[in-house]
Order: structure tokens, then sequence, then C-alpha cells
């Protein structure tokens, strides 16, 4: 059963605290933290926070798409062990 | 300095009784062939002819090989193809087979760790930077965080964030 629309997505209240000091401050930084079940909020875009998926924090830079999905789903709590694709690229982001 | 080979795939098992190979590709399935030409780990030619795609792997034959006695011998064989093979890139983009083992270090030059792995959990790519001591550092790969990338010095330069608890 999805959520309610009346009581609006669900936010740790310290996180929208820390979100807005964070983009007030305009400082290069990283907000730990282990509230994986918060909603991604448009004011966290542009913002990085590390996520704990039990065993270490996993740095995840939100952007726009990412609006309305849990934190918790951009750090996985279990690790596949594969092979890397030899032809497989990363890019920087630019926030 | 980049790497010469790049691996890009393994024999698994031999297929039916003409010498066909089952090949675990590290790319697309679609894309394995033209890749082409393979090499061993020691750098020698190999003659590798897909014959048919499956799902995940693809089914070859190598150096002619025509029966399934010989074709035995090749399971765990690592195919690797050269580095020059792999097409140009946009200007922030790399390959991740060229940032392993990078030197990462902050703008004053000090050595901060070596690129151990790059990792994507859907938000960006993540450095996996492993210090001299202590646990593995992660940095998103962003312009925020990621000054430069020398492939030719083979050296990042990065400034690392400053960590704050969001629960306080």
């Amino acid at each position: 059963m999805t959520r309610s629309i009346w009581k609006g997505p669900f936010v740790d209240g310290y996180m929208l605290a820390k979100a807005e000091k964070a983009k007030a401050a305009g400082r290069h930084e990283v907000i730990k933290t282990w509230s994986r079940r918060s909603t991604i909020l448009p004011d966290f875009v542009g913002l990085t926070f590390g996520v704990y998926n039990g065993k270490k924090f996993i740095p995840v830079l939100v952007t726009e798409n990412m609006v309305g999905h849990k934190l918790g789903e951009f750090a996985p709590t279990r690790t596949f062990n594969g092979h890397t694709a030899g032809d497989k690229k990363a890019a920087v982001k630019k926030v | 300095m980049t790497k010469r080979f790049i691996e890009m795939g393994q024999v698994v098992a031999p297929h039916g009784i003409r010498g066909l190979v089952k090949i675990n590709p590290f790319c697309s399935p679609e894309r394995f062939e033209s890749y082409a030409p393979f090499y061993d780990k020691n750098g020698n030619k190999l003659t590798v002819k897909v014959k048919n795609l499956m799902q995940k792997q693809v089914l070859a034959q190598i150096n002619d090989i025509k029966d399934r006695t010989t074709a035995e011998n090749l399971r765990g064989l690592t195919l690797f193809i050269d580095r020059h093979a792999l097409q140009d890139l946009k200007d922030d983009e790399y390959y991740i087979c060229d940032l392993k083992g990078m030197i990462v270090q902050d703008a004053n030059g000090n050595k901060i760790g070596v690129v151990s792995d790059v990792e994507n959990y859907g938000a960006s790519d993540i450095l996996d930077i492993q210090p001299t001591q202590g646990p593995t550092i992660m940095l998103a790969f962003s312009t925020q965080n990621i000054l430069s990338v020398d492939l030719e010095k083979s050296i990042i330069t990065a400034c690392l964030p400053e960590e704050t608890v969001g629960e306080q």
C-alpha cells in the first residue's frame, strides 16, 4: 500500500535542518547519515550525503532525477563480486 | 601510463564436439567481437571466431581448434585486448581500467592513496581510494571533488570534502 499523499514525503527532521545549513554555508562537505529511510527532497539536490550501508558511508551525490527516492536506494547493503567490464566508463559528474 | 592489455573475457567451458568454447565476455556479448584481435596473457595473438551469441555468453572457436579434447585445454583461458582497441571518450569520461591504480593526491601534491576500484550504485561513480594505512576512502567522482585527471602521469588531483554528521 502506498503512502497517503496528505502526509507528504517522510524525511527525518534533522536531515532537513542539516541540508538547509549545508546549502546556506555552501561548504564542500559530506553529510554523514544513518537515515536510509529519508526521502530525497528537491532541497537536497547538489548536496552529497554519506549514507551508511551497515559497514561504511557511501557518498551519494544528489541530482534532480533522484528526487522522490529514498537515500538507502543508493547505498546497497550487499556486495556483488562480479568482474568489472573491460570497456566500462566513469564520467566526472558536473555539480 | 595506461595499461597495454585489458581483460575482455574468459573461456568457461568447451561446447559440443567441434571445438567450440563458451566465453564469458567482460562487455556486452554483441560488442565482444568488435574488440578483436585478442591476446593471451603472454601477448600471443589468438584467432577468435564468434559462432553464436547466447544470453550472457559467446560461443566461439579459438585458433581453429576443431575437436573437444583440445578445446578442454582452453578452459580458464583469459582473453585480453589491446587498450587502443577501445574507442576514444569525451573529455570528462575515463575507462575504469585506466583509473584503477592511479595515484590520488591533494592540491598540494600530498599523496592520499591509490584508486583500487570504481563503483557506481546509481548516484554517481565513486572512487575507492586505498590509502597507505587505514580503511578505504570513498570519493564521489564529481567536479567538486576531482580537480584534474592526468592519464599520462597516472595522477588524480582531488579535494577531499569535510565530513559532518547528519544526526546531530
